[in-house]
């Protein structure tokens, strides 16, 4: 048995005040985040508010962020997110009630947008084949629990409060996707515009945190391609040629979303040096790595969470600096000014035999 | 001191919003477009309920060589022959074309056989295949269609209310709720012309238990209150198969049926398959009845698995097979860090379904004038034991009757008292203004204990008796139990309510098992361990007063 820090973030209603509170709480090799919160509740300080129904990752009300990253609390073991601090904060993009608890209206508002309900299709019927293919491909992300996770993990729902988000856009792309409906148009009209699909710029942020490995960001890409379909086969509604640009985005997105993780070496923790951040490398895909105290290393992504694009390492300020909205990060990636609202994403790092190495997604 | 509270006034009131709830409004918006409607939830729309945490699947006889007779029958017999017989027969018949509207209609999406038939898959206790599922996490596919069905209708929802008490006119006719806000911590009275209790059952009174947190038998303690008729309340289900993970949450969560389904294996801490001494037929495969008492016996011999349990071993079916026919099972194990697919797993009887409730009819109707019961929360579909499968099949199949004929049955719209919203109200916030009371988490715990040891699956006179006594002077003490006085979103608030309701229907369980002196499904009086049909193939009836009386099961509808 040992014994964890929870850093919570409180916010009581009734006072409309936010602040931090600190519970050290045992836990053993079966404890997961939300056993923490119950025994906080049960014993130490009743007051606490969180959220949690099935307790096993089917109703999706547990969602926290939990030390930056969002994830079910429920299926979450202590054990296994290696630290002895925790930190918790509610869900990002939806309003607080108290504490860990948020108020899930702007992602059902975004839901309802979109005409989600089955329309059966009338008159024509499809193929066969062509039903089935289309089935497969809608097949892996149908399962979403509405858990909030993708909302609350999107940097442009952040940027864009109007944007639609990836759990509304995924389910129109499953629902323009399933072969039985006949309201796919008019969802596709829904979605194409600046708030909508082309909002997204392939971040993928919503598929690398989603619990229940569904791709929202593939979702959304093809959404973008049947609206280019539409359009190429309807050539008097756009011209052509737009429409071959935006394939090529299209198809380069698709691409970025569908890009492999792997670990990256990154050379022997000597050569790394503790004051400054060293860029590391493989097929595009890059990381800041630098040593801490002792023989840690942590390894920071180079996507400004503002919009994606590369940031740079100032060493003498000690900031990173985006060039593509003057976004600026602290040396712990927390952003400081800038558009950008959330930290740099960090990548898991470990030493084999000597050598850093860091899990590049 | 109770605060102003919102007056709604609506047409019909559905206290509930899974599977039951939200096909009962959308079938009665469909039949009635005009109809204003209110769905209360009392946790997230769309999440909470247990529709959601259907796993394994729905039973319904679809396929050209089982029948509905066929599942009539088996759902006959898993009951031990005290099901009300047209309730039972209304499930079974109307199963297929439920299943069918909820693919055609709602644009749900079931497992598949390569030439297109549903897929159906092997469950215990039947003598067929016929449970459709979406993978193993069916409810899901479920409540996600019927979610965006009941958006698209756009009734009224007031999610995260819960109902304190029903309302009632001088003649005993039901006309609305009393509900609590639970984020602002105001109270909103709902005048209706008819009230549905569709808020499922949810045992969470055991110390393990499968439910999801949210349910507290709120339904059938409401109509109780409110003067409805129970019966069979013995009867509470034990799934044989809640993962154990030692102190954690997740304990008492269902591994599915479909594991037993497809060959799975049960062995007790000496590595013996021990149902073999039990059901030597039927074996795992035998209904949860039987398997839950089974290992509940086991472990009490001092025979069980080094946390209390038995283990599941699924391995030698192939780790590939239980791959990809177990998803959600494999995944939930190996976060908690178990392999279900390659190793035994260890497990636990768990609470999991209360097949007693509201005394109802074909046409939903409780014995209260203006109230209507469908899913957990009403009685006599399931007899002593329910099939696995047969859950999710009666909330929608009832929810859709409800759905349908509600809006034909509809009454006027009758005045409300504010003298009982407001005594309804001061009970609710009682609490908040006592000091010095001891914790409702404490007591919960001890009713856990005490209801898992003297009331649950196996059973004696004396020990229930012990327990009545018990349970009364939990009753005391949760009266007496204080709280932190502040009102929104008050978690600690809102268990005191879960308790009082908790407590109630604990004390219904135990009064009904005392009453039923014989062993049937999966009520087990280790002093009267045989089943005894001279004097017990009957129902067990609580009315008002804790009234209890037999009467025989009802072969025919009166």
């Amino acid at each position: 048995m040992e014994t964890v820090t929870l850093r919570i973030a409180r916010h009581d209603p009734e006072t409309k005040t936010s602040s931090w509170a600190e519970y050290r709480v045992e836990v053993r090799e079966k404890t997961t985040v939300l056993d923490c919160l119950d025994r906080i509740q049960r014993t130490e300080d009743s007051s606490l508010g969180f959220r949690y129904a099935c307790r096993v990752g089917m109703c999706g009300s547990c969602a926290m962020v939990v030390n930056g990253r969002d994830r079910w609390t429920c299926r979450t073991l202590v054990r296994d997110l290696k630290a002895h601090r925790i930190t918790l904060e509610p869900l990002r993009n939806m309003p607080v009630i108290r504490d860990l608890a948020v108020d899930f209206k702007p992602l059902w508002q975004k839901y309802r947008q979109i005409q989600p309900a089955f329309e059966p299709a009338r008159g024509e019927r499809v193929m066969k084949a062509e039903a089935r293919r289309r089935r497969e491909r809608i097949e892996p992300n149908l399962q979403c629990i509405s858990c909030g996770i993708c909302y609350s993990a999107c940097g442009y729902v952040a940027s864009d409060p109007q944007y639609l988000g990836p759990h509304a856009l995924n389910r129109a792309f499953t629902s323009i996707g399933d072969p039985r409906d006949g309201a796919g148009n008019e969802r596709l009209d829904i979605v194409d515009n600046e708030h909508g699909c082309w909002k997204c710029h392939v971040q993928t942020n919503c598929t690398e945190m989603c619990p229940m490995e569904l791709s929202p960001s593939a979702g959304i890409q093809h959404l973008k391609l049947a609206i280019l379909r539409r359009r190429m086969l309807n050539p008097t509604r756009r011209k052509f040629a737009y429409s071959m640009v935006g394939a090529a985005v299209a198809a380069v997105s698709a691409y970025v979303a569908y890009q492999p993780k792997e670990w990256v070496a990154a050379g022997p923790v000597e050569a790394l040096p503790s004051d400054n951040f060293t860029l590391i490398g493989k097929d595009g895909k890059r990381a800041y790595v630098r040593r801490l105290a002792g023989s840690e290393v942590e390894a920071v992504s180079q996507r400004c969470t503002h919009q994606g694009c590369r940031v740079i390492w100032n060493g003498p300020a000690q900031e990173f600096q985006c060039p593509c909205h003057r976004g600026l990060f602290d040396s712990a990636g927390v952003p400081i000014a800038g558009p950008p609202v959330r930290p740099l994403e960090r990548y898991p790092t470990r030493i084999v035999s000597g050598v850093v190495e860091v899990f590049l997604s | 001191m109770i605060g102003t509270y919102e007056v709604v006034e609506t047409d019909l009131l559905i206290l509930g919003g899974g599977g039951a709830g939200l096909l009962a409004a959308i079938h009665a918006h469909d039949n009635a477009p005009d109809l204003d409607i209110t769905v209360v939830v009392k946790a997230l729309f769309g999440k909470g309920g247990c529709t959601r945490l259907v796993q394994g699947g729905y039973n319904a006889a679809l396929d050209a060589a089982d029948s509905v007779e066929r599942h009539f029958e088996d759902t006959i017999k898993a009951g031990s022959f005290i099901n009300d017989r047209e309730l039972a027969w209304l499930l079974v018949s109307r199963a297929p074309a439920v299943v069918d509207e909820l693919e055609k209609r709602h644009g749900c999406y079931f497992d598949r056989h390569p030439d297109g038939r549903i897929h159906q898959k092997a469950f215990a206790g039947q003598s067929f295949d016929r449970t459709v599922h979406k993978g193993d996490l069916t409810g899901i596919e479920i409540m996600n269609r019927l979610t965006e069905q009941v958006f698209k209708r756009a009734p009224r929802i007031l999610e995260e209310h819960r109902a304190l008490d029903l309302l009632t006119d001088s003649n005993g006719s039901v006309c609305g709720a009393v509900l609590l806000d639970i984020r602002t911590g105001r109270f909103v009275a709902v005048n209706a012309r008819a009230t549905l209790l569709a808020t499922g059952g949810g045992p969470n009174m055991y110390r393990i238990a499968a439910a999801a947190a949210d349910k507290a038998c709120d339904g059938i303690a409401i109509g109780y209150r409110a003067g409805a008729e129970l019966m069979d309340m013995e009867m509470v289900q034990f799934h044989p198969t809640g993962l154990i993970a030692a102190d954690s949450r997740m304990t008492g969560t269902v591994l599915e049926e479909g594991l037993r389904g497809a060959g799975g294996h049960l062995f007790n801490g000496r590595g013996e398959r021990f149902m073999e001494r039990y059901d030597a037929v039927r074996l795992e495969r035998s209904t949860r009845d039987v398997v839950a008492r089974s290992s509940y016996l086991e472990i009490r011999a001092g025979r069980g698995s080094p946390n209390n349990g038995v283990f599941i071993d699924v391995s030698h079916l192939g780790a590939e097979f239980v791959i990809r026919n177990f998803p959600g099972m494999v995944k939930r194990c190996s976060d908690m860090g178990f392999d279900l697919a390659r190793k035994p797993v260890e497990v636990s009887p768990t609470a999991h379904f209360i097949m007693g409730g509201l005394c109802m009819d074909t046409e939903t109707r409780s014995r209260l004038d203006g109230l209507f019961v469908a899913g957990e929360d009403a009685g006599g579909v399931h007899g002593a034991n329910r099939l696995g499968g047969n859950g999710v099949a009666e909330s929608t199949v009832f929810g859709c009757v409800a759905g349908d004929t509600i809006p034909s049955l509809i009454s006027r719209l009758r005045k409300v008292s504010d003298a009982q919203i407001e005594q309804i109200a001061m009970e609710a916030l009682a609490p908040l203004t006592r000091n010095g009371g001891e914790s409702v988490f404490e007591i919960k715990a001890e009713m856990q204990n005490l209801m898992w040891d003297k009331v649950g699956l196996v059973r004696n006179g004396p020990d229930l008796q012990a327990a009545m006594g018990e349970l009364e002077s939990l009753t005391e003490r949760l009266e007496r139990a204080s709280i932190r006085s502040f009102r929104k979103y008050n978690l600690e608030w809102q268990e005191y309510l879960n308790l009082k309701n908790f407590l109630l229907v604990s004390r219904l369980v135990a009064l009904s098992a005392l009453a039923r002196e014989d062993s049937r499904g999966s009520h087990y009086r280790s002093d009267f361990p045989g089943a005894n049909d001279e004097r017990f193939l009957k129902n067990v009836y609580i009315g008002p007063g804790q009234k209890v009386e037999l009467r025989p099961v009802r072969e025919r509808h009166s």
